[in-house]
């Protein structure tokens, strides 16, 4: 009874493996890229805060380097193009920036 | 501004280098956690032609999440924000997912093969009764390799027409005019390891900050590892860009054809060129002048060898002496100081100059001519073909390069930069092929703006869209959307959401998306990147080269295309690979695609790849000794070429004071298809709006927000106004974007186009504003 049920979670496993590798007639290296995902990020929040749409770079870190007046912190403060990643979001919280708030 | 960028810079001095990951927040077991059950595949990012590469998250067949690759030497682990979007892009609400057929005012579900035959029909009967050049195929820098591949071949080898077309028209045309008669061959000669290895940088009419972020981000970076990197943003319009420059030089629309002409005179008096370049490199030559703009249906222009007139290098100084720098400054509206600076820069032999560009010069009605004289700068000095110092004509679109340019998709185009002119390259085609060579045509075909006039006037009666949004995006909109809505010509639609494109379609077929289906896209340095299928796409929507096969089946040139489907993309792309063998735009076998972020071509001997072309650094077709070589050159002596100043097609006047210009931002891609259903980039920028210089607005009594109304010849529009946004006109300019489909700004543009290029120009028109 056992061995037809490993034979059976045998033929699964590889019934279940054939689906996933890709169908190709000489097989491509199939890269495990987790390893890659896991050192990498997506999803950079939103500006929950009204923003001078002008504003980037500098004025930006102006809180977020040292994470002053409740501003996180960012772990990239070398990076200055911060809005091309960073896009306004609904507005939540009143933003001390460097010059005028926009208000929506 | 300038304390604080200082300040900044010291601060940042050891700071964690670009190619330092974004380390998230979570800690290493968080993210496993969060992440379990996620299978991961590569891509490069569906949208601009810097080609990033993304990590692919899937689960349940969907994609649920993706990442900047890490491990790409293009992004190393960044996107920008659309990038980012990704996962959301291709599941709006609306995707189409069911072929429809029109019937009155509705559009009716129906089965592949009802939309297919209905489709083969209709173009059978148009060949038949007016031959094959009553029919065309317009398709896109968004193509796959083997989408255009496809298409090509059953366009000219199979149907006999070259009415095929695409819309990297409206974007690279004269890039490529330009590459085409000043090296002999297409695509740049460097690479994106310039911006990390050079010093000055000078941008013409490129808002790099908002069209090409991660390249951008790679500038900054260099910029703060090596403080002495200059970047200097000459531009009709201050921007995110000027923001991070060194130094803004402001200039009039279509000033660049001015300064650089007098720029290249300082260069020539002051004696400034690297004469041994010279003498070893460069041929001097005359084209055609007085050249149209396009404005006339049917109008021809071009310049061939008989308009071409080789001059001395004593004959070209001469005809450059009227370009002085005062001459500049009134025409470009750059201060003849500047004039001077900028060629002392462009000379300077301790700095490693780059040049770079995109849409403000090749959608241009003397864009090719633009595109001549920047290289001319690099060629009369000798900056060219070094790591770190190279021009370098910037993409819009993801594989511009790779389909369009590289496969050659368009009306007098074959692959591997041949052209259909040309019977040896007709012959070489046929042969791969497997066609009469008889078959593919010499005439070339209707190119874009042509193919959609010829709708108007009843000539064309049948086209088939795919992957682009024509009906929004040409110029002088409104005569072209009346004809299709007069049904003047049978048109097919294949696109995955409802455009202003498919509300004028006869069919509507859905289209496989990005990681839907497998491909390969080229990338503005010459990349090539493969990706694998990774999900399945929705309802019934199929990938365009099924789509196009299918369709070839029933018009009876099913056996060119006898690829089994497990096996397609690599048999496709192993067949138009055959062309590239030996010719300097050498590709990888397949596979090699899948097991790296890309190669560029020419791949070498050794199946490792080419940064810099044309030099024996690295150019295997270069030998030792030989130094720099311009190998597909005729003599290996690449063209300087005497090109005048010309006006632009329409200026402002009494009436129409102002100068219209028009343009993308960073959040939506075109004609917002695709962003425009994230709904994170839908609240970043919900709407078009016109920008305006604060004085001007001022003195027309109109505040921020306000709506305002622009007027051209051709079209009128209103627009909220957007005074000390992102971006700042020049006084007497106003400027907007294209991707909002409420908001049809092409209704005003202007169809003039570039007679070499035939590419049009969407930067410059004259418009009056007043407050709504």
């Amino acid at each position: 009874m056992e061995s037809i049920a490993q034979n059976v979670l045998a033929l699964t496993a590889a019934v279940l493996l054939s689906c996933i590798t890709p169908a190709y007639a000489s097989e491509p290296p199939v890269l495990d890229l987790t390893k890659d995902a896991l050192r990498s990020t997506g999803d950079p929040p939103v500006i929950p805060h009204a923003v001078n749409p002008a504003q980037d770079g500098e004025e930006c870190n102006a809180c977020h380097r040292t994470g002053s007046h409740n501003a996180p912190p960012t772990d990239h403060p070398e990076r200055l193009n911060c809005t091309s990643c960073h896009v306004q979001g609904e507005l939540k919280k009143e933003g001390k920036a460097a010059g005028k708030g926009k208000q929506e | 501004m300038e304390l604080t960028r200082r300040d900044f810079i010291k601060a940042s001095a050891a700071a964690a280098a670009f190619a330092a990951v974004g380390v998230s927040v979570l800690r290493p077991e968080e993210i496993e956690a969060a992440e379990a059950g996620i299978t991961w595949g590569k891509a490069p990012c569906r949208f601009c032609g810097v080609g990033c590469s993304v990590l692919v998250g899937v689960k349940g067949g969907k994609i649920v999440t993706t990442k900047g690759d890490p491990a790409s030497p293009v992004n190393k682990g960044l996107n920008c924000i659309k990038g980012y979007s990704l996962s959301k892009v291709l599941y709006g609400k609306d995707r189409l997912t069911t072929p429809l057929i029109r019937k009155g005012n509705e559009m009716v579900e129906a089965s592949w093969d009802e939309a297919l035959d209905l489709i083969a029909s209709k173009y059978q009967k148009a060949i038949a009764e007016h031959g094959p050049d009553s029919v065309a195929l317009y398709g896109s820098g968004q193509w796959t390799v083997q989408e255009g591949y496809t298409a090509s071949k059953l366009m000219k080898g199979g149907i006999g027409t070259n009415n095929l077309e695409v819309n990297a028209r409206l974007c690279m045309a004269s890039a490529v005019a330009g590459f085409m008669n000043t090296f002999g061959s297409d695509e740049p000669m460097g690479c994106y390891d310039d911006l990390d290895l050079g010093d000055t940088y000078i941008l013409w009419g490129a808002n790099m900050a908002e069209a090409h972020p991660v390249l951008f981000s790679r500038l900054i970076d260099n910029k703060l590892k090596h403080p002495t990197v200059r970047l200097i943003d000459i531009a009709t319009r201050r921007t995110r860009t000027t923001k991070m420059a060194d130094e803004y030089i402001p200039m009039y629309p279509h000033g660049d054809l001015a300064a650089l002409n007098a720029i290249i005179h300082v260069i020539l008096r002051d004696k400034l060129y690297d004469e041994a370049f010279i003498t070893r490199h460069v041929s001097f030559k005359r084209g055609k002048e007085n050249a149209p703009y396009g404005l006339k249906d049917k109008e021809v222009f071009n310049e061939t060898p008989a308009d071409v007139k080789p001059l001395t290098f004593a004959e070209y100084q001469a005809l450059m002496q009227q370009f002085t720098p005062q001459w500049g400054e009134k025409v470009s509206g750059i201060a003849a100081q500047k004039i001077e600076e900028l060629a002392r820069v462009y000379s300077d032999k301790t700095r490693k100059i780059n040049s770079l560009w995109t849409m403000g010069v090749n959608q241009h009605s003397r864009g090719v001519w633009v595109n001549n004289l920047l290289y001319s700068l690099h060629l009369l000095t000798g900056k060219i073909c070094r790591p770190g110092e190279n021009p370098l004509s910037l993409t819009g679109q993801p594989s511009a390069c790779g389909t369009t340019r590289e496969v050659g998709t368009f009306a007098h185009r074959l692959p591997c930069d041949m052209v259909v002119t040309n019977e040896a390259h007709r012959k070489k085609t046929a042969a791969i092929w497997g066609v009469d060579p008889g078959k593919i045509p010499a005439k070339v075909g209707l190119h874009t703006m042509e193919m959609f006039r010829a709708i108007d006037r009843g000539e064309l009666k049948c086209i088939w869209i795919q992957c682009t949004n024509p009906f929004q995006s040409l110029p002088n909109l409104t005569r072209l959307r009346k004809a299709a809505e007069a049904r003047k010509a049978f048109i097919v639609v294949s696109d995955i959401y409802p455009t202003k494109s498919t509300e004028l379609a006869d069919v509507i077929l859905p289209s496989a998306s990005w990681v839907e289906k497998e491909g390969v896209f080229g990338n503005t340095e010459r990349r090539t990147q493969q990706w694998f299928k990774m999900v399945e796409a929705p309802g019934q929507s199929r990938e365009d080269t099924w789509q196009l096969i299918e369709f070839a089946k029933r018009m009876g040139h099913g056996k060119l295309f006898p690829y089994p489907e497990k096996t397609m993309h690599r048999d496709i792309f192993e067949e138009y690979r055959k062309f590239t063998i030996g010719s300097g735009k050498d590709l990888a076998p397949y596979e090699a695609y899948a097991k790296v972020r890309g190669l560029r071509w020419p791949i070498k001997a050794d199946g490792t790849e080419t940064r810099w072309r044309y030099t024996e650094a690295d150019d295997e077709h270069v030998q030792k000794g030989e130094g720099i070589k311009f190998y597909k050159a005729p003599g290996n002596k690449v063209n300087v070429w005497f090109r005048p100043y010309e006006p632009p097609a329409e200026s402002p006047d009494q009436e129409y004071p102002f100068w219209f210009c028009t343009g993308r931002l960073l959040e939506h891609w075109h004609t917002g298809t695709m962003t425009g259903r994230v709904p994170e980039l839908r609240r970043a920028v919900s709407g078009a709006t016109i920008e305006l210089h604060p004085e001007d607005a001022k003195l027309l009594g109109i505040g921020n927000r306000d709506p305002v109304r622009i007027t051209s010849r051709r079209g009128s529009i209103v627009l909220p106004a957007e005074i000390g946004g992102r971006g700042t006109p020049e006084k007497g300019n106003v400027f907007t974007t294209f991707f909002d489909e409420t908001k049809l700004i092409n209704d005003l543009c202007i169809d003039a186009f570039d007679p070499l290029s035939k590419e049009p120009d969407f930067k410059k028109c004259a418009v009056k504003v007043q407050k709504a």
